[in-house]
Order: structure tokens, then sequence, then C-alpha cells
């Protein structure tokens, strides 16, 4: 039992019953001063602490400790406030890991006059932003570049200088979830440095597969991450898991998409549904590739349903049997918007021979499909072209 | 008079910072709280506490006069004092001897840009070097002196044990 948990045990019986305390309590937990940003890391950094009201004060290690002891219920605002009071936070989460991006999920509902103190009242708070060397308070910046900044060392842990142009991000977005973040650059950006720049960053390893399966598990429960264990023992050199939402078309339950990202650039995608508790279904091991242009999180899942209807067809239709029952040894998908019209596109490869699928839709209004296309082709490798065959549907 | 004049720049690349020393009451005939700005280096070890407050809404030009606070001989209302925080010093001033205190309104050069982005780094290392941070959550009641009473109880009978 660790101390905190002693004192509760020998005090609590003592105040559960005395309103008094419990209304004085009420009113000090509701008043302004909890919800303001800068409280935050003057609170966490304090080696001792008063709580002053006019004449009256208290030490605040062991105030920390009331709500508790008087059994009130109090939000998980003001809880995390009192969790970082000098030495009850030696026994809460401030013990672990606080990281910016933590620090700024956990206290999101804090007040700041400037918008940017709601950032900038948390560096000298955690471990990963507190060196000025990279990452210091500005006021003479717009708010636009202070969260895009701040963006930028979320996702890449550094800030970029301004020749990396980054979608737009509002304050909000910070709190999303790192790999959201992510898929905030990779499928907004316009910028071809800065898509470069984010690929390297994710195949060279350095998004962290291990951390993110965790906040996969917190989020989604043990079927996910048993599931994305599977698939990560798939390759060693797994850099990254992210997971998307998404309603595929005809359906109202929402799916999920798990990718996993090797280093060597082969992507795993997984459709599940949690609402059916359908078990995870190895969907197909792909390449995944990025093309400039604004790319579409797209609803995948039809799509590759279809395609396998569409292969059946090939097939009947007189395409090479042999060539396309052999084990596909690679799927990929490429969506871009070009002005206006989406192209998703899908290939399919073995060793010998690609097939490519494309469909163009319009984004605009209703989504208006143009055409289909399949096309067959022989890898360049093999230095001649045997024969390229297109199917329109 | 232009906020500017009533700060002398700080060395940016130094630990300086500034602290409000309050003199103590029995020295003020008025019973006016009469505070200097003092410039000190972090790196020497000063003794001060630091208080976490509430910026409340600050209206320029705002005089406080019973009792009126004085700042480097001048009054209270060329510095963005605000009344919550004029409410703590009231009550911070100690009768017999001078306390030195770290106010963010006060102790940064709010006009300064430059200034605040240094300070604000420093704001880390500012709060954990001071002796006691003095959480000033605004007036009292009979309940909350009743709780705070059996607080300090709690405390002094669990650091005792």
């Amino acid at each position: 039992m660790s101390w905190c948990e002693q004192f509760i045990e020998k005090n609590s019986n003592d105040f559960r019953s005395d309103e008094c305390l419990v209304r004085a309590l009420r009113d000090l937990l509701a008043r302004d001063w909890w919800s303001r940003v800068w409280i935050l890391q003057e609170v966490a950094k304090a080696r001792r602490a008063t709580i002053m009201c006019g004449p009256n004060s208290c030490p605040a290690r062991t105030f920390a400790l009331m709500p508790l002891l008087s059994g009130l219920e109090v939000s998980s605002h003001v809880q995390a406030v009192l969790e970082i009071m000098p030495r009850y936070r030696s026994s809460t989460w401030w013990n672990s890991a606080h990281s910016l991006h933590s620090l700024l999920q956990k206290f999101k509902n804090s007040n700041a006059l400037m918008p940017r103190d709601k950032i900038y009242a948390l560096l000298g708070m955690s471990e990963d932003a507190c060196d000025p060397e990279q990452f210091y308070p500005c006021y003479q910046a717009s708010d636009d570049e202070v969260i895009r900044n701040t963006a930028s060392f979320l996702v890449f842990g550094q800030v970029l200088d301004s020749t990396f142009v980054f979608p737009g991000f509002r304050l909000e977005d910070l709190y999303y979830r790192k790999f959201d973040l992510v898929y905030g650059v990779l499928y907004r950006t316009r910028d071809r440095k800065l898509l470069d720049f984010a690929l390297n960053y994710i195949n060279e390893g350095r998004l962290g597969a291990e951390v993110w399966l965790e906040g996969l598990t917190k989020r989604y429960g043990p079927v996910v991450e048993e599931q994305a264990r599977n698939i990560l023992s798939h390759g060693a050199a797994v850099s990254s898991v992210a997971i998307v939402n998404y309603h595929p078309l005809g359906t109202s339950q929402p799916h999920y998409m798990l990718t996993v990202t090797s280093k060597k650039h082969a992507e795993v995608f997984v459709s599940f549904n949690l609402a059916n508790s359908v078990p995870l279904e190895l969907r197909y091991v792909g390449k995944l590739k990025f093309g400039l242009g604004n790319h579409i999180p797209s609803p995948y899942s039809p799509e590759v349903q279809w395609l396998g209807e569409t292969v059946q067809k090939l097939i009947k239709s007189g395409s090479p049997v042999e060539e396309i029952g052999k084990e596909t040894s690679c799927l990929g998908m490429l969506s871009r918007n070009v002005g206006g019209v989406v192209m998703l596109s899908y290939s399919i490869s073995n060793l010998d021979i690609d097939y490519f699928y494309q469909k163009r839709t319009s984004i605009y209004n209703e989504p208006k499909v143009f055409s289909y296309k399949w096309w067959i082709s022989r890898k360049p490798r093999l230095r001649k072209r045997i024969s390229t065959v297109t199917y329109s549907f | 008079m232009a906020a500017t004049n009533l700060y002398s720049p700080l060395e940016p690349s130094s630990n300086c910072i500034r602290l409000l020393r309050i003199n103590k009451e029995e020295e003020s005939e008025s019973n006016d709280i009469i505070c200097e700005l003092v410039e000190v280096s972090l790196d020497d070890v000063p003794e001060y506490q630091a208080i976490s407050y509430r910026w409340s809404q600050f209206e320029p030009g705002t005089t406080y006069t019973s009792p009126r606070l004085i700042i480097n001989g001048r009054d209270s209302s060329e510095f963005r004092v605000g009344e919550n925080l004029y409410e703590a010093l009231k009550q911070i001033r100690s009768p017999n001897r001078d306390a030195y205190l770290w106010a963010d309104a006060i102790c940064i050069n709010q006009e300064d840009d430059k200034e605040r982005g240094h300070q604000v780094m420093q704001m880390g290392d500012i709060y954990k070097s001071a002796d006691e941070v003095l959480i000033w959550l605004g007036p009292s009641s009979h309940d909350i002196e009743h709780l705070f009473g059996l607080v300090s109880l709690i405390d002094h009978s669990a650091n005792r044990a």
C-alpha cells in the first residue's frame, strides 16, 4: 500500500459526514484558478506549495488529498491538477511519462487569454519539449505559425523550418492522437518536400510502432491488440501502426482500418467491424504509394471486395489465368485528386506481372464515376512488353 | 508614462529575474504597501516565494486606495496589477519582515514581447527555485477556515508520524 492509500484509509472516516468541509471544498475547487493554464507548471514545479484564501492557508500536499478523503467527486481536469501538487504527484500519473502531447490532451480544458499559451504553458512541464533550443515560446509569430510549429513538433519531434509547408491545423486538432496527426500530414499536405520528409520519417522507423500499438489497445481493446501483434510479427521492421475510421459505401456501421508500415514500405491493411465483433481479417498485403496531390482517405473496403470479383471477371473474359492465378504478392493503392477528378488506382503484382485498375470519380456534389479501366502489363524488368490489355466496364 | 520606462531591461542570456520586495508593514506609516523591484540571478539561489493566481480582468489605470500599492515609488496604476493580485499582496505582506515575491504580472515587463518569450521559458525554473509557491484562491469563508484548520492538523500529524 502506498503512503497515499494508507493516509486515506486512516483519515477518511472522519470527513465523509462533515458537510461543512465538503461545502468548502466544492467552493474552492469551482474557483477560476483551477482552469487557468499557467497554474499547471507553477504547481508541477513547486517544491513546496501553500493554498491561500484571505488570511487562511494550509499545505497543498495534504489539501490535494481532501476530495478523496471526503468522497467528493471532482472533474477529471481538477483531479489532474491535484495530482501534480507536491508529494501527491509522486504517486500519480505524473510519475510516468508526460510528453507535450499527453499534457495537451490531459489539460485541453484549461483556459488562457492567448490561444498559444495553451501550448506554451505546458512546454516547461513536458519531458520532450522543455529544451528551448528545440522549441521555444514566440509571441511575435502568428497563431497559425505557432500551431503549425507545434504540429511539426508533435509529429516529427522537431520544428521543421518554414520551407516545409504544412496543411492547416487548428489548435483543437493538436489534441488528436499522434497517428491522426500523422495522417493529417500525409493526406492533406500539398507540399512535396514535406511529404517526402514524412514518408522518410516513417520508413526510418521513427514513429515507434509499440507506442502506437499501446494507443490502439487503449482505444479499441484487446481484439485489436492481438491482431495488431499478429500483423507486426509478419515483419520485424514495422515502423508504424495507424487506424482510420470510415464508413464503407452502402453501410451505416463504421469500419476501421489498420495500416502497418514496415521499413520496406510494405503495408498490411486490415478491415474489421467492431460493432459486429467481427474478428479482424487480413485483407491484403501491399505497398502503399503516395503521390503528390490531395490524398483522399478512401473507402477502401468495398473497393477491395469488388476487386476480387473484378479479378474473377478478368479471368472469365480471357485474361491470362496462369498469371493471375499465381499467388499475388503485392497489392497497392493510390488515390489522388487531380483537378477535382479523383483517381483510385489499384495494382496487383506478382513476380512477373502488374495488374492495374483505375477508377475516376468526381469529388464535387454526388460522386460521379467517370470510368473504370483495367490494364495489365508485364514488368519493365522483363524488358519486353508482351501485351497490354484494357478492359472497360 | 510609457510602461517601458518602468523596467530596466533584463540581460537575456543570464538567469536574471526581477523580484518584488514587499516591505514589512511597520515601515509604512500610512499602511501603504510599499514595494521595490529588485533584480536577482537564479544562480545566486535567492530566497523568495512565487505566487500562482488567476489573472483578473485588468482596467488600465486602476488605483487602489486602502491601502495604496506603491511599486518603485510609483502608484501601482502604472503597472498591470489586477484586483485579485492586489488582494493577495495585502495578505502576503508580513508585519515584521520584508517578503520577496515573484508575480508574473509585475515581474515581467508585459509590454516587451521578447522579454516575455524569454521569461516564459524561465518560468519553470522560477517556480522550481522558489522556496514556496503560494496558491492564491481568493477570499475565505467560515467553511474554508474550518477546512484549512483541519488540513493543517492532518498535515501536522501525518508528518510527525
